[in-house]
């Protein structure tokens, strides 16, 4: 008798719910697969071309939200008392695929985050926790950071400028205690954005220096290097 | 002599010795020093170094199938005491990729010197640390970093 009256708020307040148009958040820290049609206002996207790894193997890089007082990633160590509020991104991670375009050694990869305080965070086997770059990823607007290169410090680097890096031979001898180096190239007029965004607002990224961070990721630690060109490989 | 430079890392990570010894090319024994270092700066650097070179973990194997709860066993093990070794060797590269950002350079020391140096709790041993890393400017060839 009464499981009928019962079920009937039940049933309506879930569609209630369904119907609530606007409230679940937008798709976020997502690498996206080709151009948006639109920009999402309430979003920022992070715009970045990667040099390749080695001649076999595409780079991976991590971004991650960073307290510029506490000198930590939000929500750790230092920076504990000041977590990124539920909802929001964390980290993005960009790994080979998916991308924008490939051309040559590099990719450009897009990603959908949101707004505000990023840094460049650690690459396949290192944390940049010595010293990196933070930038602020602004909503409805494309941030162009540049070119990234990684590789690890033992020579054997396609890019002319990171081959040049070597570490003691005692820890060249065991890759894993080899740290790899980053190089930032900022955005330039000449760095290449895929024809498909050129109709979108962009500003290159204001590269400022992240003091330090806490190695959360227990990767090997480094220092990225001072912005600069790689030289072609 | 291999052991006392592993024992050391390990002392200033967790103020417990390590046992395992392996062979190297590189000096067995060494300290940092950074000509005109603050005192208080180079305990800090010490503090941060170790920080960062205590949280790095070697990255994770594939796990090994064995068909006996024994066979796992021994397969948990052997992989505990290769990840132990690694860990000690990326904790050696992390603090000395740490202290060469920082503008220090590495030194060689004798075996005793080490034993002394590398010696107590971590609290006693910074103060030495710090002391010997603002100390006068050593007089033999800084190491590769």
């Amino acid at each position: 008798m009464s499981r009928p009256m019962t079920r009937r708020p039940a049933l309506a307040l879930l569609a209630a719910l369904l119907a609530v148009p606007a409230a679940a958040p937008a798709p976020a820290a997502e690498v996206l697969k080709a151009a948006p049609a639109r920009l999402d206002p309430k979003l920022a996207y992070i715009l970045v071309r990667l040099g390749k790894r080695d001649e076999k193997v595409w780079n991976l890089v991590s971004f991650y939200r960073y307290d510029p007082e506490a000198q930590d990633l939000r929500g750790k160590g230092r920076a504990k008392s000041n977590p990124v509020p539920k909802g929001e991104d964390k980290a993005a991670v960009i790994a080979a695929k998916p991308f924008l375009v490939e051309d040559g050694n590099y990719r450009i990869y897009l990603v959908a985050v949101t707004p505000g305080r990023w840094v460049i965070a650690s690459s396949p086997t290192t944390s940049y926790s010595l010293g990196s770059w933070q930038f602020d990823a602004k909503a409805g607007e494309i941030t162009h950071v540049g070119t990234l290169y990684m590789g690890p410090e033992n020579g054997s680097s396609i890019w002319p400028k990171l081959a040049g890096i070597h570490s003691a031979p005692d820890i060249e001898k065991r890759a894993y205690t080899v740290a790899d180096a980053l190089l930032v190239e900022p955005a330039t007029d000449a760095t290449p954005v895929p024809d498909s965004l050129a109709a979108f607002p962009r500003r290159g990224a204001e590269l400022l220096p992240a003091p330090r961070f806490g190695n959360h990721s227990g990767q090997m630690i480094n220092a990225a290097l001072p912005l600069g060109t790689v030289g072609s490989p | 002599m291999r052991v006392v430079r592993i024992a050391a890392i390990a002392c200033v990570l967790a103020a417990v010795p390590a046992s395992a010894a392996e062979e190297a090319d590189d000096p067995d024994n060494f300290f940092f020093h950074k000509p005109g270092v603050a005192r208080e700066a180079a305990l800090a650097d010490w503090e941060e170094c170790r920080d960062l070179a205590s949280a790095v973990e070697p990255p994770r194997g594939p796990s090994i199938y064995t068909p006996t709860v024994a066979g796992a066993a021994a397969a948990g093990i052997v992989q505990g005491f290769i990840r132990g070794g690694q860990r000690r060797h990326m904790a050696e590269a992390a603090f000395r990729k740490c202290f060469q950002v920082k503008g220090y350079a590495r030194y060689e020391i004798s075996k005793e010197e080490a034993k002394q140096l590398y010696s107590g709790g971590w609290k006693e041993m910074r103060e030495k640390l710090a002391d010997k890393a603002a100390g006068p400017a050593p007089s033999q060839p800084a190491l590769v970093p």
